[in-house]
């Protein structure tokens, strides 16, 4: 009878270290649960997904703008004294590739030194002209219009092409510059 | 009196919540920066980034300058991902450094803590510039100054030198100052902030002195010197400003101060609390405050004045429903007894109004109803990272979250939400969008296949090699040429006509003397002229072999160049042939990964954004409990009074009296 009673002794023992056991370990296959708290993965998930924007953004700028027949159009601005950008058009090759009006915020950004990309295409290598107007109330708050006209070749790289504002004290009146960047 | 010792006990609430929300980092996540949360400059939060985080100077790389132009319209998100691609492309080369403080700023205010500080350490081992490493150092002082790591923020910001940005002095200063407030070291804290109220030229160095006094004025007061910090204070109190922040922090100082003389100085109290704007911000609180100045003046009518406008006001404010109950016990204490009992009948009706509006709004939050409100109201677009009260909807459901929204953590757990919307709202749009990668990979394949089939024979490796064969024998010749000095061999089409015609002159000439009726003085006369032609022709082509010779030299040169410049696109060709199928493998694995990814992330960003909701649930579901606590507390008041006054009536109306 003593022999009996240790023996259930024994074997509650194992049954109970194989249930501590059983609940300690997750069931094969299944996922370890995620300790971390939830601000935790949010902020992983922000990271997570701000990288994969930025592999979005190059994959497609690779895949609709290839070196080859890429150009780009920034606009820039120095400046305000003398003129106030409104609108900027341009025309490639006598199509028009890009218009814009200006948001408050936007011009604040500029104004602050940021640069617009304007416009992102392609284009066949060889010489091409590229035809910019800008509007906007110019010195004396008069209505301001002035186109800029640059021709350019296209080689087998991407081209890259800067529309700068400019206020030129010395003539009183704004002066719009092409820079071809390499 | 009960109602009273209560009403007491609550202002004494609102004071101290009024006076010294400034001394300490209750909640570090919303408000970092502890003496700015309470005056900070500018309407920018204070861990926002502002124009100051970027480094000054010339654009000099355009990709740099289109970061700068989302990040000045506050479209943080595209801000870093244009950053990220533009260093991935190598497009920042000169800005290197300036783009990682950028980013390391942006991750900071977008509370991606630990990455930020990695970039900033990362600087700190990189770069050998003064100017990087004071602004990495003073960077991470913010970071762990914000994660409560005090000391280790002390010994960030003490590495910092001269060659601090001068946009950044000032807020470093002003860093400095909290981290002494916040370890409790007032007197420090009150020397730092010392140097900083002094403003120099300028309305924004004015104004930034102008938190800098009020925040000494906190800092005084709470190292035991009342009597100097009130004086700061009132400084704050007194400044003239048509600037909406300076009118704040006006209203503020005159409510700091009125709250805490309200029992020493009531009639001092009085005059601080009248000078706060009747529709700014701290309006509510003025209102109350001032009735009870009055009631401290024993001039309870005049009490009632503030109170009765209070309690014209929107119920989205305490000092509301603080000032019904007041009212109820000030013409208590001018024995206006039916009024009294009419004031605090009244309510006890709008309390009971409240707490079943309160209960409905519980029931539509708990079915969902404020969240999918809440996020109608918010754009899927950028906006910046920082929720903004004036953007919760103006539905019922909505009415009382201003009043739970202070002070909690829930400023943080909706940002998150709101940031998971945007991110689900950025997924979502991929995921539409990369079917059209396909599709362009295809088109590009497509045209890739057409064009190599459209090739022509001119354009064939064959045809250039052949012209290449063609090109040696002409080498060849022209070599031989110039050996033998062979001039005739350069003769023109033209002149070779003439050598021909030359040859057929003299076998005439020839023919004609061998007649036997010819005469030999006409034969003579014809070969002499056949002579003058033949030698003005041969003296020609002799005189003139060494230019001709070097133009065909010249052209045989053009032909090896151009022949060059063909083989190598030939040669480009090629490889192309050869590569272009494997780059579209690539491109169509690359598109496929990035689909799964993003099919994965946006999984994991919903069960987070309902994860994010159940716990906002239960984060409003405890402030609407103690809320509701609060008003069935104010229901009590009233009734308990409303009974004593009916008791007081009943007891008169027993003896005969009548309760007036």
């Amino acid at each position: 009878m003593k022999s009996l009673y240790k023996y259930l002794i024994a074997m509650l023992a194992i049954l109970l270290m194989s249930t501590a056991l059983s609940l300690a370990a997750p069931a094969a296959g299944e996922e370890p649960a995620d300790t971390r708290t939830l601000d935790a993965r949010v902020q992983e998930l922000k990271k997570e997904v701000k990288a994969l924007n930025r592999d979005l953004f190059i994959l497609e700028e690779e895949l609709l703008f290839p070196a080859s027949t890429q150009l780009a159009l920034f606009l820039s601005i120095d400046v305000g004294e003398f003129f106030r950008l409104d609108s900027v058009q341009v025309k490639i090759d006598d199509t028009v590739v890009a218009n814009h009006l200006y948001t408050q915020r936007e011009l604040g950004a500029l104004e602050r030194g940021g640069v617009q990309r304007l416009y992102i295409g392609n284009v066949k290598s060889g010489e091409h002209e590229l035809v910019a107007s800008f509007r906007g109330p110019g010195p004396n708050n008069r209505e301001y219009r002035r186109a800029t006209t640059v021709k350019f070749t296209k080689g087998s790289a991407a081209k890259f092409m800067e529309l700068k504002i400019l206020d030129v004290s010395r003539k009183l009146q704004p002066e719009f510059v092409v820079k071809q960047w390499e | 009196m009960i109602t009273f010792r209560l009403l007491i006990g609550l202002l004494l609430l609102v004071m101290s919540s009024l006076a010294w929300s400034a001394d300490g980092p209750a909640e570090p996540s919303v408000a970092p920066s502890v003496v700015p949360s309470v005056a900070s400059p500018g309407t920018a939060p204070a861990d926002e980034p502002t124009p100051s985080d970027v480094p000054a100077g010339q654009v000099r790389d355009l990709y740099y300058g289109t970061v700068l132009y989302e990040f000045y319209q506050q479209n943080y998100f595209s801000a870093a991902v244009n950053l990220l691609a533009a260093q991935e492309q190598n497009r920042l080369r000169h800005h290197a450094a300036d783009a990682q403080l950028l980013l390391g700023g942006m991750y900071l205010s977008y509370g991606l803590h630990s990455e930020a500080e990695a970039i900033f350490n990362r600087l700190l081992d990189d770069s050998a510039e003064p100017a990087v490493r004071d602004r990495a150092w003073f960077y991470l002082g913010k970071i762990r100054y914000q994660k409560q790591l005090f000391t280790e923020a002390e010994a960030a910001l003490s590495r910092v030198g001269e060659a601090l940005d001068e946009s950044l002095v000032e807020e470093f200063r002003t860093l400095r100052a909290n981290l002494l407030m916040a370890q409790e070291d007032y007197p420090a804290a009150a020397a730092a902030l010392q140097d900083l109220t002094q403003g120099h030229s300028g309305r924004d160095t004015e104004q930034q002195a102008n938190y800098a006094r009020f925040n000494l004025g906190v800092a005084l007061i709470r190292a035991g010197h009342e009597k100097q910090g009130t004086e700061w204070l009132r400084k704050v109190a007194e400044l003239q400003s048509g600037d909406s922040d300076q009118k704040a922090l006006r209203d503020r100082a005159n409510l700091a101060l009125g709250y805490s003389l309200l029992k020493s100085a009531p009639v001092l109290a009085r005059d601080f609390l009248q000078k706060v704007r009747l529709n700014g911000p701290y309006s509510n609180k003025a209102l109350l405050g001032l009735g009870w100045a009055e009631v401290e003046l024993q001039r309870y009518e005049q009490s009632l004045v503030p109170w009765a406008e209070l309690a014209k006001r929107d119920r989205v404010d305490l000092a509301v429903f603080e000032a019904l109950l007041a009212t109820g016990h000030s013409l208590e204490r001018l024995r206006a007894y039916p009024q009294a009992i009419q004031s605090y009948s009244n309510a006890i009706t709008i309390f009971e109004q409240e707490l079943a509006g309160l209960n409905d709004t519980v029931a539509a939050v708990k079915a969902g109803r404020l969240w999918a409100d809440l996020l109608a109201q918010v754009s899927r677009n950028e906006m910046g990272w920082f929720w903004e009260a004036e953007l919760l909807p103006g539905t019922p459901e909505a009415r009382y979250l201003p009043m739970v929204l202070a002070g909690h953590g829930f400023h943080e757990a909706i940002k998150n939400l709101r940031d998971l919307w945007f991110l689900d709202g950025k997924l979502g749009r991929w995921q539409t969008e990369i079917p059209a990668f396909d599709a362009m990979l295809a088109l590009r394949r497509s045209t890739y296949e057409t064009q190599l089939d459209t090739l022509t024979p001119e354009q064939t490796l064959d045809h250039v090699l052949d012209v290449r064969t063609s090109r040696d024998i002409y080498a060849a010749e022209l070599k031989r040429i110039g050996e033998r000095q062979d001039a005739f061999a350069l003769l023109t089409q033209e002149e070779k006509k003439l050598q021909d015609r030359l040859v057929q002159v003299e076998e005439r000439i020839w023919r004609l003397s061998k007649q036997p009726d010819s005469d030999p003085a006409e034969m003579e006369d014809y070969r002499d002229r056949y002579r003058l032609f033949k030698g003005l022709l041969d003296y020609d082509v002799v005189t003139n072999y060494a230019i001709r010779y070097r133009v065909v030299e010249k052209s045989l040169q053009s032909l090896d160049a151009e022949l060059q410049a063909t083989l190598q696109q030939q040669d480009s060709l090629q490889r192309a042939r050869a590569n272009a199928p494997l780059d579209f493998e690539a491109y169509a694995r690359r598109i496929d990964d990035k689909r799964q990814r993003v099919a994965s992330l946006r999984k994991q960003v919903k069960l987070a954004f309902d994860e994010q909701r159940r716990q906002l649930q239960v984060m409003v579901d405890v402030e609407f409990d103690e809320l509701r606590a609060r008003l069935v507390d104010y229901l009590d008041q009233a009734r308990f009074s409303l009974a004593h006054l009916q008791d007081m009536a009943t007891d008169a109306a027993a003896s005969g009296r009548e309760l007036q």
